[in-house]
């Protein structure tokens, strides 16, 4: 079948199989490699991407899904104006991801960030895969994205946006 | 100063990977994991092609049968996992022309039984004996003769692998006699020899090309030497190109992984239970190549006889090759193992014989002038006394030791719910652990290290370094030193790396050991260069190097002679509590006190300590019930929604001598904390495990089968509910 | 290039019709189960596919005074991000025990109770909060009680070419709820199971109480039937009145299932025993 999507603000048109999954699209055809396979059953997180601003597992959604949908990945985010948020609060606190999960951290920062529901460390916590990548502990992560839910917040307050 | 930290993230962001997927060589030979039809998923292996010349037929080495392989042409067998862990089938890695070969010889792959084969059942896969090693030191069997009370312990630690995914793959080419590797590496020296090994070549045959590839900050992984190897071997048996590029979801089989390690140490003791006679017998599995047996062992020598005293020694020390897929010693060559054992050991000691583990860990380390059979220790040794004194007062140790002690003499735990809950088995563990410069020096820097300064004739100053700058929180440091020696700002300097290409091996360097080995050359570099300004040598460039000898001593002479000098320190207590209804672990809090020498950066030693840490203990929880001992608590109604559950909380704290601030500037005792997690924690954590248990483990890992047994079934009852 | 179709219907009148014409069609909610289970995994592509994602009707959620409607392509992200009043914090409670973070955001709650995989599993607390679900074929609707949902070592009960549309809760019955995942593992099996516990309090008094142990790789539930002993009991309960309960209900346990490793005995009785004592001095 094919889908129209749109990745990183570029439109795709694709004619895909039903068992393609988004992740096998994105690493293989569109060459997006920051998504990695991992776990392959939606445990470890480490191929989040957004689609229309929620953080989905790629390896578990099929392409099919992607109809009509915004899909972002570290690709693109990291050209938008937002990522400076998420970036100086990781480097601001003790949050240092390695870089294999560096690009879902990202992500679910990101998602994180545009979920309407307040966010609390409670609420961050819920939001962590239990097998996380051991480059760090939970609670810099939570320190982290609520530094970029200031940061973010102060940026948007700002006149000249 | 102000450093534009943004940039490593979006770099490592866009570049990674770009090695593995741009490579344009044409059709090289595929490799890749196979899965062979397998009934009772027990012990398998598979060796290398015996006669290449006609390689229709393998003979396989059998972990305990015997058996003959016909195979196709185009696709060998390279060789197979000796235990089976793989969805219950053997995983085999081979070489096949394309991936149709690949199929045809899965499928030509039958293994075949036969019941009366039971000699080689005795010898469970194991090929040969690559490398041992006898110390002995004063007459050990005289004091075991006499001695008051002896301790046994041993320690068997499996091949555990860092769960942390690196870029899986490499390509070798065999061309005109000489072997050509491309593959990721920080360490292209180790892995040429390594490659040597494994493939029986020549040193200078063999060219690496270490293509930054990484998810680490300095774009270099860690370990891959393990793909190099397979590659190396892949392309050397088909006289062609290689290629293995394993699939993310059948990859782990292979990823290079933790050599196992078994450990038996027996010490006899005076009636003060003053260790008089060590004995040890150590073997070491290093799976199909054995590589750097001989490091490993000098390594595992060090071990054993660098951190207590002990006038009789005697070690056995072997490291063996069998038919399993080639492993390597996590972290500095095997030293943390057998410090980890050596710890568990003490614990067994202070328990068996009823002493206080702080005192006798005081009273038996190695003093200062004291002989030990690799030299005399010397000046910097007061450390150890100080770290552990730091951490028992940070953790308060003694009085939470004696108390889970009194907790455990006094009530064999409880079987009711009421106590479960409210009487949670307790343990507190300490530990110590460390590592030199000296030995370590020899292997990791392929003798020698240097810095390039390079000053234009506008006052630019290029630093260059094996390693980056920027990664391993040295710029700032360096920065200073530079303006303090030479007057030069910050704006003015640019750092740089050494080309890849036949590089020393620079070693990841958030592994700051290697970052502290460089910085006092900078220092040196920065005073040659300022002879050559002020004396108008033009060039103006300077270089600082240093040398190590070859042979495997201490040749520490750009460290002031002395092995010990550059030695660092690791005290690390950990207090765990069992959650007696899913027998869950739970790290409740760590304490680390870090000495040795001058810290360059202590956010960044720190920041590192707390990753190694963190990576430990994810290790030795992965097979207890609760799969990531950080992650959330499964005792959901404890907390709200379950999250905000408690989290085991770090506490560094660094030794630092009070040094003079001109000789800070010139890292006079820079500080190596490298892989100083990996000695201790692991041993602390268990040293704890055996408080709530009550008795010592023999395997590292522990699950929470063995905990049960050890807490209930010893009671010898049935679950008895009554209230 | 496979030869499976997928079908997107705009509302459940034209997905029934489709069922009832074609009802060897994978029905695809969240996909999380057909993911990551490697033999249906393989059936994808051979299989023709209806897709709910467009189906708003069954993403919507009533509330009453009485009970909430949850459609069953609800995710589990979006019920977790609901207040308390409108999902019962029990159900969250199950949610976060049992699912991972990462696929909550695709997971639905009827994919979850229809597939009963052992990752997935929210319908012991469902079963135990008398959850009611709405299940539609063309041209007719029927309710089942949860409890009823599965039979021991059945498959649910639902036809090929009937729907899970909603998911009934009653609300505001239960006052007290106790939810927890217990892992149990030895060297052969790795099991984990669930022990819950409701129960809804009056003047400390218990005026109803529930207690029940779900295994979530087979498929059974163990409720024994033994609330009515709990019924007007004044709290705290009497350490007596727990241990007698809990003795006739491992008694009963005992008789249904043959479970003889000490390790899970243990770990059942102790769990369970948790539970009562929380309620015990609850007040």
């Amino acid at each position: 079948m094919r889908v129209n999507f749109l990745l990183n603000d570029e439109r795709y048109i694709l004619d895909i199989d039903a068992e393609t999954t988004i992740l096998a699209i994105l690493r293989k055809e569109l060459g997006q490699k920051s998504i990695h396979a991992a776990c392959s059953g939606g445990q470890c997180g480490s191929c989040l991407i957004l689609v229309n601003n929620q953080a989905v597992p790629s390896c578990l959604m099929p392409a099919f899904l992607l109809r009509d949908a915004t899909v972002e990945t570290i690709e693109g985010l990291s050209s938008q104006t937002g990522f400076a948020d998420i970036e100086k609060a990781f480097l601001k606190t003790p949050y240092t991801p390695c870089a294999y999960c560096a690009p879902s951290k990202v992500i679910l920062t990101e998602s994180l960030l545009r979920s309407e529901s307040p966010l609390t460390s409670s609420s961050i916590g819920m939001s962590i895969p239990k097998h996380w990548c051991n480059c760090n502990q939970e609670s810099d992560f939570i320190a982290a994205v609520l530094m970029a839910k200031d940061l973010r917040k102060k940026r948007e307050l700002r006149p000249n946006g | 100063m102000s450093i534009n930290k943004a940039r490593p993230l979006r770099r490592v962001v866009q570049e990674q990977n770009r090695f593995l997927y741009n490579q344009d060589l044409d059709t090289p030979w595929e490799m890749a994991l196979i899965r062979l039809d397998h009934q009772d998923g027990s012990h398998f292996s598979l060796g290398l092609p015996e006669d290449s010349a006609d390689n229709k037929v393998i003979s396989v080495r059998p972990g305990h049968k015997s058996r003959t392989i016909h195979i196709i042409e185009d696709a060998i067998p390279l060789f197979a996992e000796k235990t089976v862990q793989y969805a219950g089938q053997v995983a085999c890695l081979a070489i096949a022309r394309d991936s149709k070969a690949l199929q045809a010889l899965t499928q030509s792959i039958k293994i075949a039984y036969r019941s009366d084969d039971h000699e080689h059942e005795s010898d469970g896969g194991l090929l040969m004996t690559h490398a041992q090693k006898t110390i002995s030191f004063g007459t050990p069997n005289a004091y075991f003769d006499q001695a008051y009370t002896k301790v046994t312990s041993r320690l068997l630690i499996d091949n555990y692998q860092d769960p942390r995914r690196e870029p899986r793959g490499a390509l070798a080419e065999w061309k005109d006699n000489t072997l050509t590797v491309w593959c990721s590496s920080a360490w292209p020296h180790m892995v040429k020899r390594c490659v040597a090994e494994a493939t029986g070549l020549a040193q200078r045959h063999i060219v690496i090309i270490s293509v930054p590839s990484s998810y680490l900050p300095d774009r270099f992984l860690i370990d891959s030497t393990m793909y190099a190897c397979y590659v190396a071997i892949g392309a050397v048996s088909i006289q062609g190109r290689a290629k293995l590029f394993l699939s993310e979801a059948e990859d782990r089989r292979f990823a290079s992984k933790q050599s196992p390690i078994d450990v038996e140490l027996q010490s006899a003791h005076d009636q003060d239970g003053k260790m008089v006679a060590l004995r040890s017998t150590v073997s070491i599995d290093l799976g199909r190549y054995a590589c750097a047996s001989n490091e490993i062992i000098q390594h595992l020598a060090l071990g054993l006889t660098s951190s207590y005293q002990c006038p009789n020694q005697e070690h056995r020390l072997l490291a063996l090759a069998t038919a399993s897929s080639p492993s390597f010693p996590n972290s500095m060559l095997g030293m943390t193992l057998v410090q980890e054992a050596l710890e568990q050991h003490v614990q067994q000691i202070c328990s068996q014989l009823a002493l206080d583990p702080i005192l006798w860990r005081k009273d038996n380390l190695l003093q200062k002038g004291q002989e030990c059979p690799y030299g005399t220790s010397a000046e910097s040794f007061y450390a150890a006394h100080e770290v552990i004194d730091s951490v028992s007062k940070m953790s308060d140790f003694a009085r939470k030791h004696a108390s889970c002690e009194l907790l455990r003499k006094k009530q064999r735990y409880s079987l009711h719910a009421q106590d479960a809950m409210h009487n949670r088995p307790r343990g507190v563990g300490l530990a110590i652990g460390s590592q030199s410069h000296g030995l370590l020096s020899s292997f990791e820097l392929n003798h020698r290290a240097r810095i390039d300064l390079t000053m234009s004739d506008d006052g630019h100053l290029t630093v260059q370094a094996p390693f980056h700058a920027h990664y391993s929180g040295l710029r700032e440091p360096w920065l200073a030193c530079i303006y303090q020696l030479l007057g030069i700002e910050e704006r003015n300097v640019s750092f740089a790396r050494f080309s890849s290409e036949d590089v020393e091996d620079s070693g990841p360097s958030r592994f700051s050991r290697l970052a502290a080995l460089h910085s006092p050359l900078l220092a040196q570099a920065c005073i040659n260069l300022r002879h050559k300004i002020r004396s108008r040598v033009h060039p103006f460039v300077a270089r600082a190097s240093y040398v190590n000898q070859k042979r495997l001593t201490w040749d520490t002479a750009a460290f002031r002679g002395n092995p010990f000098l550059g030695r660092t320190w690791i005290a690390a207590v950990i207090e765990l509590s069992l959650d007696q209804i899913d027998l869950s672990v739970s790290v409740d809090s760590v304490c680390l006190s870090v000495a040795g020498g001058c810290i360059l950066n202590t956010e960044s030693a720190r920041t590192h300590i707390r990753q190694s840490v963190i990576a430990c203990l994810d290790w030795l929880s992965s097979k207890l019930a609760q799969p990531n001992l950080l992650s959330t608590s499964t005792d959901l109604y404890a907390s709200n929604l379950g999250h905000g559950a408690k989290r085991p909380t770090i506490q560094i704290q660094f030794q630092q001598p009070d040094t003079k601030p001109e000789l800070q500037a010139r890292f006079a005792h820079a500080a190596a904390i490298g892989e100083l997690a990996f000695g201790a924690i692991p041993a602390a954590f268990h040293n704890a495990l055996v408080q709530i248990s009550g008795s010592s483990f023999t395997s590292s890992s522990v699950d929470s089968q063995q905990l049960f047994q050890k807490l209930y079934q010893a009671l010898d009852q049935e679950p008895d509910h009554a209230g | 290039m496979a030869d499976s179709r997928i079908l997107i219907p705009l509302n459940v009148v034209d997905l029934l019709t489709i069922l009832k014409k074609r009802p060897d069609c994978m029905i695809w909610a969240g996909g999380t189960y057909s993911q990551t289970n490697p033999i249906i995994r393989l059936d994808i592509a051979n299989r023709d596919i209806i897709s709910l994602q467009r189906l708003e009707e069954l993403n919507r959620i009533y509330r009453t005074d009485r009970l909430v409607e949850i459609g069953a392509r609800c995710t589990l992200e979006r019920l977790l991000k609901l207040e308390d009043h409108v999902v019962p914090a029990g159900l969250k409670l199950a949610i976060l025990s049992s699912v991972p973070a990462p696929a909550r955001s695709l997971a639905t709650l009827g994919g979850n109770v229809c597939i009963h995989d052992q990752i997935l599993n929210l319908l012991p607390w469902l079963a135990i909060a008398d959850a009611r679900f709405e299940i539609r074929k063309q041209g007719s609707v029927r309710y089942c009680m949860a409890r009823h949902f599965i039979e021991p070592d059945d498959f649910p009960k639902i036809d090929a070419n009937e729907l899970l549309c909603k998911i009934r809760i009653p609300l505001n019955r239960w006052n007290f709820q106790q939810f927890r995942r217990i892992e149990f593992q030895n060297e052969h099996q790795k099991l984990p199971f669930y022990v819950c516990n409701f129960a809804s309090i009056h003047k400390e008094t218990l005026d109803d109480c529930r207690m029940g142990l779900a295994f979530s790789n087979q498929k059974y539930f163990f409720f024994p039937r033994l609330d009515a002993d709990f019924q007007g009991q004044r709290l705290p309960l009497s350490k007596k009145f727990c241990k007698s309960w809990l003795d006739r209900f491992l008694e009963q346990f005992k008789q249904g299932y043959e479970v003889d490793d000490p390790q899970l005995l243990y770990q059942i009785t102790i769990s369970l025993e948790s539970l009562l004592d929380k309620l015990r001095k609850t007040d």
